[in-house]
This record gives C-alpha cells, structure tokens and sequence, in this order.
C-alpha cells in the first residue's frame, strides 16, 4: 500500500483529473475472488491469475491512454446511476481485430483499492450482463447440404431465448451443437468462456452439467422406470441417500404435476406425460442453463401453459438459462426474453418480443403470422 | 478400371475406419474398467444376462456336441481296439476348440445381438444422447458393464461346455460303445493337459472381448429407426462369427 501512495504522489493533479472519469462500460470482470464460470475467455482468466486484488477488463473502441496508475470510476449501468471508484493498475492492454475487420482494445486494469462493497454490485451486473452462450460464424453440414450457414447468437444469463424457424432448418442440430451433442465444421461455441468443440469428453462432461435437456421425444430410458429415469443424474453425480433422492424425484413430479407416477414405465405413460417426465428429469439437478426442445408440441392447451407457466418459474425462481425451440407462436411471446429467428442456416433476427412482433423482415413477419404468401415457399 | 479404384479404396478405408473405431471403443472401455468397483450392480446384472440365462442353450449344445464327438472317434477307434482313448480325444477337442469356439458363437448369437438390439434402440430413439446431456459416459454406463461380464463369464460358460461336452461323451462311450467309466475318466487324467484348459479360458477371454465390444459398437452406430436396428444386430453377429473363427485360427497357432 504504501508503494502505492508513493506512485500517488507522482501524479500530478491534471493527470488525475483527465482519468477521474472514464467513458467506460465495464465488459468482463476479472478476479481472483470472483467465481471462474464469470469469466467469459480462457485466456483471460489466465491473465486474471495475476491479479491478487481482484480486477477489471474492459474493451474500447479507441486505444485508451492509460498511465500506470489511476483512479478512476466505472460506471455499472448505462445510465450511470451506478459508479463506483477505485484505484487501478493497468495491467494489459491488446488490439482486438473482429471478423468484420472492426478494431477493439481491451484493457485490464488491477484494483489497487475499492470502495466497499463494490464488489458484490460489480459480480451482480457482470451476472445481469455476462454471455454465457456464445455462438460465433458455426457451421455445419450433413452430405454436402448446409444446415447451420454461419450463425451467430449470443445468449445471456439468466434469458429465456427462443429459437423459432421452419421445420427442418436446423433449430435441433444447434440446440445439440450448444450441448456438445455434434460438433460444428468450423466456427466458435463458448459455454462460460470455453470453447466446447476444443475440449476432451471429460471436460465437455463437466460442462454438461450445468445443462438439462428436454428432448422433443422426452428420450426416456426405457428399461428404467420414471423414478430411476429423474434419478438418474442424481446417483451419478451427487452422494445423496436414497431418500433425499426420493425427495427430489417426488418433489420434481409434483412441479410436472405427476407425482404418483414413480413406479410406471415409459412405456406405460403417453406422450404428454413422458414429455413432462423428461422435464422432470431435465430439471432434476437444478442446471444453470435448460434446453427444451419444443416442449409443448404434442401436449394440450392447458397442459402447454403449465408448461410455459413452468419455464417462467424456473427462470424467476433458479436465475436459470432457458433456450427453448419451438413452433408455437403463442409459447413463444408467453415465455421470451428475447426471440432468435434461424433461417437458412442463420439467425436472420433477434429481439425483444415485441421487436418480433414489430418486425419489418419480411421472412420473420410470414413466419409468426403463419401465411403461406411470402418469401417461404 | 476406373471405375473399380475408388470402390476397393473407399472399401479399405471403410475397414480401416471402422477397425480404428472398435479399438478406441475397446481402450475406452479398458480405461473406464477403473470404475468397475463403484459400478457393481450393473455389472452383476450384466453377468446373469450373459452368463447365467445362456446357461440353458450351452447345455443343449455342448451335450450332443460332446455326444457325435465320442460317437465319430469311438466308431473309427473301435477299428483299431482303441476306444479306451475316447475320453482324451474328446476332452481335448471340446477344452481347446469345441467349447470355446461353439459357446462363442452361441453368446455371440444371443447374447451379442441382444446387445445390439438393445443399444441400437437406444441410439434412434435418442437414449444415449439423454445419457449424454446428464453428463454420464455412455461407454461407462453400458459398454463397461458388458464388456466386463463377458470377460468373466465366457471363460466360466466355456468350461461349463467343456464338463457337458465331455459328460456327453461320457454317455455314447459307456452305453454305446462299451467303455466303462474309470477307463474313460483315467483317459481323460492321463491326457488333457493344463494348457489345453488355459488355451481355452485364454480363447474364452479373447472372444468375450470380440463380442461385447463389436456388439456394442454396432448397438452405438446404428441409424435409422427399426430397419436399422434389424441391420446393426445382423452385422453385429456375422462380424463376431466372422473374428471369433478368425482369432481362434491364431490363438490356436500360438498355443499349439
């Protein structure tokens, strides 16, 4: 500390001044302290090692002219209401050329000193506004034909997102994309900042983790029976006894609305019912992010809106990730955040509800009014 | 000539491919063989579908085997008054090829197929992908288990075989051909070596490993609903025949 009032006093009052307030917009932030799956890069959480204190990395457009210490206040909101102050070192800056040929610089600075309680108010908006999905220019083919042409999405914590799209234009080959279920021909597929195309099966095994997946077909283990079926993840990966297990899976088919139903076997349920015992199972180790596969296809109006009610619940309640694929229009504005529109291997719009809804893209526009005059033939 | 070149080549390489693909299978599933201890019920489980519900078909089998056995070399012995050596003859025929390779066959034929069936079906209806999504290895969680209670129970199935087929002997030679129990049993003490029951246990090891890890293979690549399954199962067995009659030939070589 007391190296660093001396560097203080070095500055002189004009450079302290011209650094007071920086026209920032914290991006990422990095530290020690904070928990890894915040950090949105690899390398960054590498370069975060370093740092003791606990820091901040941030990307601008122009290069920032930056002294070796500042003090300086970031603001936590666009509207900058929210600021807090500290005391920083930089600690490294680099050129960031994106695809489009765009320059970037971003800037890692070290917390020297903190006001108190900034950090928590820090982790909370890197939460609010930290991509956990990422989804740069993929690509996929099957036999020469091109599913996934290019697309980029990027899903936000805590979101509910829904992929809509005409039948067979690779809604599902993505949603298994982002579970590590394929792998893409080329392009970028981040969860929590690491690239899950690159990694080893056992490392994509601990990133699963944070997923559940209901599957359009509920794709339950026939040989097992419901309650073995939501146990499942339970016995592999937690110590739990047999009775909190029990717990759960009663507890997880009361939500679904199926308690009673432990003993059956998937064969004996119809298909709303296996659908929901899918959820069930889905959500049975309570995963950060869920992943539904039109989910209420196939089930009647009241059981779809307990559904949707469900997916809502989930959101609110667990901060949880939702990325839904559906064709029902109806679900969609009931449960999204935000709507990705994939069309000829691309997301050709995402937006608020109400943005959808508001759309002046002509492809988007027939697709959620359901005419057939237009561009999709 | 042309238009041979890249059949034969896309043939080779489809071999190559799929060899390669059953070895990673196989030194996956070696690798997962650490959590054996942890996964003892399914491997129990495993080991009374392989072993125990094969036991019925094998006696069928291994008796009659054991019978025509003593049957043709006991006619053609009787010629030159050497029926007394029927017990050695089909004790060593039934130890180092007959059971091996006949109870091979029989689990490669139900016990393979169902293998293949049962993971086929689970891999077009999605099961296998759901094991995936909650972060549980699927070689772990079904390739491991049947490999493993192959490994075990081929070699306790095949000598099994190897006392029915000889007790089966045992029958034509004492009520057919006239040789009475201590000669056949002494025949039997004075002749069957130790190597001729380890070549058979080590055969039995080899083929258990054949048939779980091409069965699940093809369970794993099968594509295409219903149809596709009938396809994987039909393969599954014709290659399991087709390597346990080839690895027998060079076990066989090296043994003897």
């Amino acid at each position: 500390m007391t190296e660093i009032n001396k560097v203080n006093e070095k500055i002189s009052f004009s450079e302290r001044r011209r650094y007071y307030r920086l026209p920032i917009e914290i991006d990422v932030l990095i530290s020690t302290d904070i928990p890894k799956q915040l950090v949105s890069s690899k390398d960054k959480w590498e370069q975060a090692k370093d740092i003791s204190g606990g820091g901040i990395c941030f990307k601008t457009k122009k290069q920032m002219k930056v002294n070796s210490l500042i003090y300086s206040r970031f603001s936590l909101s666009d509207n900058s209401k929210e600021e807090i102050t500290a005391s920083c070192i930089l600690k490294w800056q680099r050129e960031i050329v994106i695809s489009n040929g765009e320059k970037y610089y971003e800037t890692g600075l070290e917390f020297v000193q903190i006001e108190k309680n900034a950090k928590q108010r820090i982790i909370e908006f890197v939460k609010a506004k930290e991509i956990i999905i990422n989804i740069t220019d993929l690509h996929k083919s099957f036999g020469g034909k091109k599913i996934l042409n290019g697309v980029n999405l990027q899903i936000r914590r805590g979101e509910t997102i829904v992929i809509i799209g005409c039948s067979g234009c690779g809604k599902t080959v993505l949603l298994r994309h982002i579970i590590g279920l394929m792998k893409p021909d080329s392009g970028i597929l981040e969860v929590d900042g690491i690239d899950i195309a690159k990694i080893s099966d056992n490392e994509l095994d601990n990133i699963r983790r944070k997923f559940g997946m209901l599957f359009q077909s509920a794709a339950l283990l026939a040989s097992l029976t419901v309650e073995e079926n939501i146990k499942l993840g339970l016995q592999e990966h937690t110590n739990l006894s047999e009775e909190e297990m029990d717990k759960i899976v009663k507890n997880k088919l009361e939500i679904v609305g199926l308690d009673g139903s432990q003993k059956l076997k998937p064969a004996d349920l119809s298909g709303g019912m296996r659908k929901r015992v899918g959820l069930a199972r889905a959500i049975s180790m309570d995963p950060e992010i869920i992943l539904y596969d039109e989910p209420t296809t196939g089930l009647d109006p009241v059981r779809s809106a307990s559904i949707n009610k469900l997916i809502l619940e989930l959101e609110n309640t667990l901060n949880t990730t939702s990325i839904v694929i559906t064709h029902d229009m109806v679900s969609a504005y009931q449960i999204a955040d935000r709507i990705a529109m994939l069309y000829n291997g691309e997301i050709i719009q995402v937006g608020t509800v109400q943005e959808i809804r508001n759309t002046d893209n002509s492809i988007v526009k027939q697709f959620i009014t359901g005419s057939n005059v237009g561009p999709i033939t | 000539m042309t238009m041979i070149k890249p059949s034969i080549y896309s043939r080779i390489s489809d071999a190559l491919d799929y060899t390669g693909e059953v070895l990673i299978l196989l030194a996956k599933t070696v690798y997962w063989c650490k959590t054996a201890l942890k996964n003892i019920k399914p491997i129990v489980k495993q080991m009374l579908e392989i072993g125990v519900n094969t036991l019925p078909i094998t006696s069928l089998i291994s008796i009659p085997i054991g019978m025509t056995l003593a049957l043709q070399t006991g006619n053609e012995l009787a010629k030159y008054h050497l029926e007394d050596l029927i017990g050695s003859i089909v004790s060593a025929s039934m130890c180092r090829e007959m059971g091996p390779v006949l109870t091979g066959i029989i689990v490669a034929g139900r016990v393979g197929a169902s293998i293949t069936a049962e993971l086929g079906t689970m891999q077009v209806s999605e099961e296998i992908d759901a094991l995936k999504t909650l972060a549980i290895n699927p070689i772990r969680y079904l390739v491991m288990p049947r490999f493993l209670a192959c490994i075990i129970m081929l070699p306790i199935l095949i000598i099994y075989t190897d006392c029915l087929g000889m007790f089966g002997g045992y029958l034509v030679s004492r009520f057919q051909i006239g040789v009475d129990t201590g000669t056949y049993l002494d025949s039997i003490k004075n002749f069957l070596t130790l190597m001729d029951i380890y070549s058979g246990l080590v055969k039995a090891f080899v083929f258990g490993m054949v048939i779980s890890i091409v069965s699940c293979h093809q369970g794993f690549r099968t594509r295409g609903g219903a149809e596709g399954v009938g396809k994987s199962t039909t393969a599954s067995v014709v290659i399991s025949f087709l390597l346990i009659i080839i690895f027998n030939y060079f076990l066989t070589r090296m043994f003897f």
